[in-house]
């Protein structure tokens, strides 16, 4: 009996002295990290004018949740279209009293990413710029730089598409091509439209709201955020405050939670993202992480809002089209 | 703004036999080793210039190359230091020496067996200066070797001889590290990194920069880079777009240094 007791104590210890302290000890740390301003600070530079890019947009007034309108806020599709429409179908999306937003991410890897633009269009909805819409606009940069063709209406199949695409290229870039020749003019004008950052505006419940495809450093306004950083960070360095697209390290969004508790309600700003799939649904005060890794099998999860700022979170579950 | 092109005299890219000195195969020459004699090229030094005419100098030169490049359909996009100034606010950093530029191993091999030798006039501001696009005749090797000949081509305006370096990036193990380009100062870049490129401004005109451009910034000089406000005498002041001059303002009330 004894001898069980003295096990038991000794196994706390080690666990103690193996896990628990240094926990604490590395909590404390990130503590004191996120409550000391560096001396000197990252987001300072003039941000770079890219072509094409419209680093902020707000919302039109009209699509705020007032009344019987919801706001409908869904992850990284990535051409899932089947799944998508099930899921507005469950949510019991109207198009005339509902606006859906999308955070990006909508096409590539999945199996019809021009069908989900159509639809997209059809509805009238908005969607932030992905990092996969934004190699896919360079891509078609390029493309025409070169005066290769885009929009080809004889690319009428995947293998037709193929054959048209440099086979000395990167697979990702052949991929890119393809849908290049796939999608039509105005889809990807559409597509060129998506700004990286949307100011949504204030919702009645929850306060004012932005959806970005990856995230936000705090403490930048919006139209100093670097756009690269808006559309791939997952995490964030506590000491310097430089973003980072590595899956290691400090969650951007459990810095920018605890930014936003320091700051008078009135100008505290929720987050609607996805990107980090490996992450998955993530749901914090002042940060909505959508992307459940559709594409791969997971699940496809829609954020409702409606005028009483009540959030609802509805999924379906998806085939899976990618390993 | 014009450029003309003077059709290239016709270069033979011969492969050397190594020497027992390694500095007989060096191509290009400088008129010295030091900060500001090292970025000469000897046969158009003429003693060194101002700050005022370096400045003016810089300027046409990136925005000659640049628009040459556009005009010939050469790939090319800002590296290094030039990178740098351009992330902090869309200018060349006041105190670099000279400025980088980087194209791909399929664009080097282009520029060697085309555009050798060749020379190109620009005009602006009622100036006209002359440009030689100088190909290294060691193109053909893609690792560093003995180091003597690092820089793969250079864009030297023919007036005072200050240049802009061109560097070639290779996929030189395609085997163990394929999609790894390298250039021979042995920097390394993920081609997923590098393409698609994007388009920006530089100086007031067209240029490209890598697609994961803050990555490029950040293993190469550091975060520091991105945060150091105030750096060789010189503060910036990005929402202004320009650079003061720190003993200048050192003197006035109420100025911080470090924080402007």
């Amino acid at each position: 009996m004894a001898a069980i007791l003295y096990l038991c104590i000794v196994s706390l210890a080690i666990m103690w002295l193996m896990w628990l302290r240094p926990q604490i000890a590395q909590h404390q740390r990130e503590l004191k990290e996120m409550e000391e301003a560096p001396i000197t600070g990252y987001g300072s530079n003039a941000i770079p004018a890219f072509k094409h890019l419209t680093l902020v947009r707000t919302l039109d007034e009209k699509h705020l949740p007032v009344g019987d309108k919801r706001l409908v806020f869904v992850g990284d599709v990535h051409g899932c279209i089947d799944e998508l429409k099930a899921l507005l179908k469950k949510v019991n999306f109207d198009q005339h009293r509902d606006h859906l937003i999308l955070t990006g991410d909508i096409v590539a890897k999945g199996p019809d990413s021009s069908g989900v633009i159509s639809l997209a269009r059809k509805l009238g909805a908005t969607s932030v710029r992905g990092n996969h819409e934004d190699k896919f606009l360079l891509s078609v940069a390029d493309m025409e730089a070169k005066g290769e063709p885009i929009s080809d209406t004889t690319a009428d199949n995947d293998l037709k598409a193929d054959l048209m695409v440099d086979q000395t290229l990167p697979q990702s870039e052949r991929e890119r091509r393809k849908l290049a020749k796939k999608l039509s003019r105005h889809q990807i004008d559409w597509l060129k439209e998506c700004p990286v950052i949307l100011r949504v505006g204030y919702v009645n419940g929850i306060g004012d709201m932005v959806v970005v495809h990856a995230g936000l450093v705090p403490d930048i306004p919006l139209e100093r955020q670097d756009p690269f950083q808006c559309m791939n960070m997952r995490t964030i360095n506590l000491k310097t405050r430089i973003p980072s697209e590595k899956h290691h390290g400090f969650a951007w969004e459990k810095f920018w939670n605890f930014r936003q508790k320091k700051l008078p309600a009135d100008e505290r700003v929720t987050i609607v993202y996805g990107h980090d799939a490996r992450r998955g649904k993530n749901i914090k005060k002042y940060s909505k992480g959508l992307d459940s890794g559709c594409v791969r099998g997971g699940r496809l999860t829609a954020l409702v809002v409606d005028s009483r700022g009540k959030e609802k979170y509805v999924q379906v579950k998806c085939k899976g089209y990618v390993k | 703004m014009q450029a003309a092109f003077s059709p290239p005299i016709p270069t033979p890219t011969p492969e050397p036999e190594p020497r027992r000195d390694p500095k007989e195969n060096k191509y290009f020459h400088e008129p010295g080793t030091d900060d500001q004699l090292g970025h000469y090229d000897a046969r158009f030094f003429h003693g060194k210039v101002t700050h005022q005419e370096r400045t003016e100098t810089q300027l046409d030169m990136i925005r000659a190359y640049l628009k040459f490049f556009q005009d010939e359909g050469l790939e090319t996009w800002i590296a290094h230091g030039t990178l740098l100034g351009w992330w902090w606010n869309g200018q060349r950093l006041p105190w670099d020496w000279d400025m980088d530029v980087q194209v791909s191993d399929a664009t080097l091999r282009r520029l060697g067996a085309h555009y050798n030798q060749s020379v190109h006039e620009y005009s602006s501001h009622n100036d006209k200066r002359e440009y030689l696009l100088d190909i290294n005749s060691w193109i053909w090797e893609r690792v560093p070797g003995d180091g003597m000949n690092i820089i793969d081509a250079r864009w030297i305006d023919k007036r005072n001889g200050l240049f802009i370096d061109i560097t070639g990036l290779s996929e030189i193990k395609p085997d163990t590290e394929p999609g790894v380009w390298s250039c021979k100062h042995k920097h390394r870049y993920n081609v997923t990194d590098l393409y698609p490129l994007r388009e920006t401004v530089f100086e007031g005109v067209k240029a490209m920069v890598p697609y994961a451009y803050q990555k490029h910034l950040v293993v190469e000089y550091g975060e520091k880079a991105l945060m150091l406000r105030e750096y060789q005498g010189y503060i910036a002041r990005p929402l202004r777009r320009h650079w003061l001059i720190l003993a200048d303002i050192r003197g006035m009330r109420g100025v911080r240094s470090g924080w402007l």
